[in-house]
C-alpha cells in the first residue's frame, strides 16, 4: 500500500500492553485519515453511552494521508473521542512534526484505550511501545513538558503531544499540545488528564512510500511556489488577527460577552497593532510555506509573556472581555497555550462571569483566592482580574473550580444554586462556546452554527463565508442555506480529512471553490497513493467524513433540538453596529433547520435513513443506527 | 465634468501596505467601481498583486468592498455607479484563526 502503513497501533493503558491492527485498503478509502479516520476509529471502539472519562472512551489519533511527504501543509493528524464538553464526537485537529514523526514511526493511527494507575508518558519508538513513568513530568507546561521528554529520552528528534497542568487538571476545556500547536475546542486535554495520560511521545525513522514521487514532488512545488505569492499574503503578513478590523466594521466582533458586535477600542486590539507593536516574528509548521503564525510578545507588566496569536483567541480576551490592553490579552492567551486549555472557551467562560458579576449576581466575596482574600472585581475591562480568573481555572482554585467546566455547567451550576437565569448569556451550543463570527448578523452561519457535530465551530462550517461574500443577504433566511450550510460543511471536512490546512485553498487555481481544488487534490492523492480516484470521489470525502461524525452522535443520543444556538443569538439584539437589530429567531432557525436536513437527505427529525449510509459505503454504521 | 467622491477604509493587509487607514477616492459621476479600484491602485501601487489584480481593475479573490459594513459589492457589480459620499470598507476576508 503507498501513502499508507496499513496498521494501526492499539495501547492499553491499564494493562500496559499494545498489538497491532491491520486495516484493508478499502477501509483507508474510505475514511482518508484527519477527523474522519479519527472518528471511525472511535465509533470502532468506544463503548457507546459510557461517559467521556470512562476507560472505555478511547482517545483516536488518525494521521494525514500526506504527512511526511513534500505535500505543502499536508503535515497534519485529527484526534478524537467522546467530547466531555458536548458529550457526542470531540474531533480536532493539529500539525507539525509530531504527525510526520507519527507517520515514520510507520504508523497511520494510534487507539489509546483505558486508565493508567500512575502518570504516564506512552512512548512509541518505531514499532515498540514504551510506558515511561510521567511523574517527574507533572505540573510542566506543554511546551516544558516537550523540552523535558526530548532530554530525559537524549534526543532531539522525539516529538511530543502532551497536556499542561489544565489537563491535569481536568480543565473540561483543556487541550492536548504538540510543537506549539493545539488540538483544541472539545476538550481532549481532560480526557487525556482523566486518563493519567501525560504526553505521547514518538520517535519515527521510517521511510513513506508514496506511488509516483516525480509527480507529487512536480505538483508540491507548484503549489508551494503559489503558496508564496499573493493568495497567502495576508496569513504572512497579518495572520488571521487581521479579521478583528474586519468583523468589528461588520459589527459581527463579540463584545462584553457578546453583548454587542462592535468595540470602541478594537484599534488597541487589532492584528494592526499586533504587528506594529508586539509581533517578535513569524513561524511556521512543520510542512508548510505560508508560516502564519504571529509569535507576539507582551510589554510592561506582562513581559515575558509570549505565544502565537490568533484571531479567535484574541477576540475571546480582548473585545469579548472588554480588555482593550495588548499585553494582557497576551498574557491571558499565554496562559493558555503553557498550560494547555483552550484559548476560546476560556475566554468565553471568563466573560461569562464578568457579565453575571455586573448583574450582581455574582459578587466580590465569590472571587476569593489566595492571592485576594477578600475577592476582587472581574468587571469588564479588568485585564488583571481576567489574568487571575485565568489562572484560577488553569488551577481549579476558588471560583476557577466551577468555571473550569465551561459556561454550560458553570451556568446551569449557579442558577440551580441561586434561582437565577445566567444560562440566557452562557454562550454555547452543544456545551461548547461558539466562533467570533456573531452569528445574528450571518444567517446562514448561524445555521452551521447550530447543527455542527462538534458544536459551533467555524473551522468545521465556513457557512459565513457566503454571508460576508454577499452571495445571500445576511441578515435575512430564505430556501437556499440549507444547500449552503451543508456544502460549507462538506468542502471543510475534505481538507480536515486530508488533513490539508484551508490556508492553502486558493494556492491550486486562485479559486477556492471545489472546481478550483478538487482537480488537483484528486491528483495528490493518486499520486500518492495509486489510487484512481475521480473528482466526484472528493466530494463523498467530505460527505463521509461528515455522515461519520453525524452517525456517532446519534448512536450516543443525539436529537434534533441538540442542534441549537445561544440563547442571546436568538433572542437578544445587538444595539450598535452594522449587524444592530438582528436575531435569528427560533422560527428562522427550525426552517433552516428542516432544509439543511432535507439537503442532506435525512429525515426531519434530522435521522440518516440506511440507505443513505449504505451508499456511502457504511453497511456497518446503517445497521447500527440508521432509519 | 460632475465628480462624486467615495471614502475608502483600509483594514488588515491593505492598511499595511498602504500605510493609510483611508483615503477619498474622486471619480466621475458616471464612473464605476471598477475606477475606484484604479484610482486605489495609482494611488497604492504596492496592493498592486496582494490585494488588487494585475489588471488594476479588479479585486483579487477574497477581497472586497462592503458598503457602510451591510452590504458586499459583488464581482458581477464592480461595473456599476457608486453613490456619492458612499462608504466602502476593503476587506481581506481570512478564514479559521
Amino acid at each position: 500500500m503507498y501513502g499508507y502503513h496499513g496498521k494501526i497501533l492499539h495501547i492499553d493503558l491499564k494493562e500496559k500492553k499494545y498489538w497491532t491492527e491491520q486495516k484493508p485498503e478499502e477501509w483507508y478509502k474510505k475514511y482518508i485519515g484527519g477527523v474522519s479516520m479519527a472518528t471511525r476509529l472511535c465509533w470502532e471502539n468506544i463503548k457507546p453511552g459510557c461517559d467521556a472519562y470512562a476507560p472505555e472512551n478511547p482517545v483516536c489519533f488518525a494521521n494525514g494521508i500526506f504527512a511526511g511527504t513534500p505535500v505543502p501543509v499536508g503535515g497534519k493528524y485529527g484526534l478524537a473521542s467522546k467530547s466531555p464538553m458536548s458529550g457526542f464526537i470531540g474531533d480536532s485537529l493539529s500539525g507539525s512534526w509530531f504527525s510526520i514523526a507519527l507517520k515514520r514511526a510507520g504508523w497511520d493511527g494510534v487507539v489509546i484505550h483505558n486508565i493508567s494507575d500512575d502518570w504516564v508518558n506512552v512512548f512509541v519508538d518505531d514499532d515498540h511501545v514504551e510506558f515511561r513513568d510521567a511523574k517527574s513530568l507533572l505540573g510542566l507546561g506543554t511546551f516544558e513538558t516537550e523540552e523535558a521528554i526530548r532530554e530525559q529520552l537524549h534526543d532531539d528528534q522525539v516529538r511530543s503531544a502532551t497536556i499542561g497542568p489544565s489537563g491535569e487538571n481536568m480543565v473540561r476545556f483543556a487541550n492536548v499540545t504538540n510543537d506549539g500547536r493545539q488540538a483544541g475546542r472539545t476538550g481532549h486535554g481532560s480526557v487525556w488528564g482523566s486518563k493519567k495520560l501525560k504526553a505521547v511521545s514518538v520517535r519515527g525513522t521510517h521511510g513513506i512510500k508514496v506511488a509516483d514521487p516525480e509527480t507529487l514532488m512536480k505538483l508540491s512545488f507548484d503549489i508551494t511556489k503559489e503558496a508564496q505569492g499573493p493568495h497567502t499574503s495576508k496569513y504572512r503578513i497579518l495572520g488571521t488577527s487581521t479579521n478583528v478590523l474586519n468583523m468589528n466594521k461588520l459589527g459581527l466582533l463579540p463584545t462584553r460577552n457578546y453583548q454587542e458586535g462592535t468595540f470602541e477600542d478594537a484599534e488597541m486590539v487589532s492584528g494592526e497593532y499586533l504587528h506594529e507593536h508586539h509581533k517578535v516574528k513569524t513561524i511556521a509548521c512543520a510542512q508548510c510555506p505560508i508560516a502564519c503564525e504571529q509569535m507576539s510578545m507582551a510589554k510592561g507588566e506582562y513581559e515575558g509573556a509570549m505565544t502565537g496569536i490568533e484571531y479567535e483567541c484574541l477576540f475571546a480576551n480582548g473585545p469579548n472581555l472588554g480588555i482593550n490592553d495588548m499585553s494582557a490579552v497576551i498574557k491571558l492567551i499565554s496562559v493558555a497555550d503553557h498550560s494547555g486549555m483552550d484559548a476560546m472557551s476560556m475566554g468565553i467562560t471568563i466573560s461569562w462571569s464578568m457579565e453575571t458579576f455586573e448583574r450582581g449576581i455574582f459578587k466580590k466575596e465569590d472571587f476569593k483566592c489566595e492571592s485576594h482574600p477578600d475577592g476582587f472585581e472581574p468587571y469588564f475591562g479588568n485585564g488583571q482580574a481576567a489574568v487571575y480568573l485565568a489562572e484560577m481555572i488553569r488551577d481549579r482554585e476558588g471560583i476557577g473550580a466551577l468555571l473550569s467546566e465551561g459556561t454550560r455547567i458553570a451556568s446551569q451550576t449557579i442558577d440551580k444554586e441561586r434561582g437565577t437565569e445566567t444560562w440566557k448569556w452562557a454562550m454555547q451550543s452543544k456545551g461548547v462556546e461558539p466562533a467570533g463570527y456573531d452569528a445574528r448578523g450571518l444567517k446562514t452561519f448561524s445555521l452551521g452554527s447550530a447543527v455542527g457535530t462538534r458544536g459551533p465551530c467555524h473551522n468545521r462550517s465556513a457557512a459565513y463565508d457566503v454571508d460576508i461574500q454577499g452571495v445571500v443577504d445576511r441578515f435575512s433566511v430564505d430556501e437556499t442555506r440549507g444547500e449552503h450550510a451543508k456544502d460549507a460543511e462538506e468542502y471543510a471536512a475534505v481538507y480536515d480529512t486530508l488533513p490539508l490546512c484551508k490556508f492553502i485553498r486558493r494556492c491550486f487555481t486562485g479559486k477556492a471553490d471545489r472546481a478550483g481544488a478538487w482537480p488537483t487534490i484528486v491528483k495528490l492523492i493518486n499520486a500518492t497513493t495509486g489510487w484512481e480516484l475521480e473528482y466526484d470521489d472528493i466530494d463523498q470525502i467530505g460527505s463521509r467524513a461528515v455522515t461519520m461524525k453525524k452517525a456517532f452522535n446519534i448512536r450516543e443520543g443525539w436529537k434534533r433540538t441538540d442542534d441549537a444556538l445561544p440563547w442571546r443569538w436568538m433572542h437578544d439584539p445587538m444595539t450598535k453596529g452594522a449587524s444592530a437589530g438582528h436575531v435569528t429567531t427560533e422560527e428562522e432557525l427550525e426552517y433552516m433547520k428542516d432544509l439543511y436536513y432535507k439537503a442532506k437527505g435525512w429525515t426531519k427529525d434530522g435521522m440518516i435513513p440506511k440507505e443513505n449510509l449504505i451508499q456511502l459505503g457504511m453497511e456497518d454504521v446503517a445497521e447500527q443506527i440508521g432509519v | 465634468m460632475d465628480m462624486i467622491q467615495i471614502k475608502i477604509e483600509f483594514s488588515g493587509l491593505s492598511r499595511i501596505l498602504a500605510h493609510a487607514n483611508d483615503m477619498l477616492v474622486s471619480i466621475p459621476s458616471n464612473g464605476t467601481y471598477a475606477d475606484v479600484v484604479r484610482t486605489i491602485a495609482e494611488k497604492y501601487p504596492d496592493l498592486v498583486g496582494n490585494v488588487i489584480d494585475n489588471s488594476k481593475n479588479d479585486l483579487f479573490p477574497s477581497n472586497v468592498f462592503s458598503r457602510d459594513g451591510k452590504t458586499t459589492i459583488l464581482p458581477d457589480q464592480m461595473n456599476e455607479t457608486p453613490h456619492d459620499g458612499e462608504t466602502l470598507i476593503l476587506l481581506s476576508l481570512l478564514a479559521g484563526g
